[in-house]
């Protein structure tokens, strides 16, 4: 099992943000977190790779428990940009692999180029897109368990999504690890996602395998989501 | 680049249709190697166990053939092909009076609205 969550409870001061989570994901699985903004997306995500270590409940990355250990297989998207602006693409790669034992730089490297991204630029030059694509890039070209993609696909357009998706397929060994990936754009990473979790106000509402769901209810996802979220937001 | 894919099917379903179809206009032709299941997933922008569910109900259905070590192959079994052949319309055929009901117009009106449109054009 590459993730295991068990009866997780956290709370922000007297408000619940998560409540009695339980979540398994074995190895060669892509997993969508689904929810409207507020619904504890990022915190579950936070709590996972133990940028939050208050809760209770019980939660195992392969053999570890959220922190350090947990922290070198698991390669993170977070929802801000993480890399500093100032650095040129071509320095963010060797700060990755300064940091990553498990960065492929070639990798990188030439998934830059098939984007079309310059490697002498500065993120900062960059558009939203493209730093967004920068980003991805470095965190695919890490051999890691588990990839934790916080909304992946937030600025870019319709073509560069299509990439995007194509990226992450391509780029993930479904025989070794997971992924993660939140987004409250359904519609995009439907075909690409295998099991759902919809988290409503800090709770899993459903999860399941995304064509049982769409046998079961005969709509996509997404359509499900807009009905059950639709007095929500 | 990925394909578009309704909202009322599950997935792995349409992707079917999709593969009958390329073997019924002859894109794939018999006795033709397939592409991997990851080069397929990453061909339609869908998961690889929901391509992986595709292929093996398609090997039920014994349009590909798996072979151990060599990979899949389109089958080259004629009968089954001419089948498809058959089966195409005929589930062109019935989405479209499903929607010619929905439409109110019945049953035996559909042929003379078929031939009105066949001679105006």
């Amino acid at each position: 099992m590459i993730l295991d969550i068990k009866g997780l409870y956290k709370n922000y001061g007297k408000k619940p943000a998560l409540k009695d989570i339980n979540l398994q994901i074995p190895t060669g699985r892509i997993v969508g977190l689904l929810g409207p903004n507020g619904s504890g997306k990022t915190t579950l995500i936070k709590i996972i790779t133990g940028l939050l270590s208050q809760y209770s409940g019980t939660v195992k990355i392969g053999e570890n428990i959220p922190g350090h250990l947990a922290n070198a297989t698991i390669s993170y998207l977070p929802d801000k940009s993480h890399v500093p602006t100032w650095l040129t693409v071509s320095r963010a790669i060797t700060f990755f692999q300064d940091f990553y034992h498990d960065f492929n730089k070639e990798q990188a490297i030439s998934m830059l180029h098939s984007m079309n991204i310059p490697l002498d630029s500065r993120l900062k030059h960059l558009s939203r897109g493209q730093q967004e694509k920068v980003q991805l890039s470095l965190i695919m070209s890490r051999k890691a368990a588990l990839y934790v993609l916080d909304e992946p696909i937030g600025a870019v357009d319709p073509a560069s999504r299509d990439f995007i998706i194509d990226t992450i397929l391509k780029n993930y060994d479904s025989k070794h690890s997971s992924i993660l990936l939140s987004t409250h754009i359904i519609s995009d990473i439907e075909p690409m996602i295998d099991q759902a979790v919809f988290l409503k106000e800090g709770e899993i509402f459903l999860q399941g395998e995304v064509d049982d769901i769409r046998e079961e209810k005969g709509s996509s996802l997404d359509e499900l989501f807009r009905e059950v979220f639709k007095n929500v937001v | 680049m990925s394909k578009t894919f309704s909202n009322n099917m599950p997935i792995y379903a349409q992707i079917i249709d999709m593969v009958k179809l390329s073997i019924a206009l002859g894109t794939y032709t018999p006795g033709q190697k397939i592409p991997s299941v990851r080069d397929l997933a990453i061909e339609y922008g869908v998961n690889p166990n929901t391509m992986q569910k595709a292929l093996t109900k398609l090997e039920e259905l014994h349009l590909l053939r798996a072979e151990r070590t060599s990979g899949r192959f389109v089958t080259l079994d004629t009968d089954v092909i001419e089948g498809l052949k058959k089966e195409i319309p005929k589930k062109i055929i019935k989405s479209f009076l499903q929607d010619m009901e929905n439409c109110g117009i019945k049953t035996d009106q559909i042929i003379e609205h078929v031939q009105q449109y066949i001679a105006e054009n």
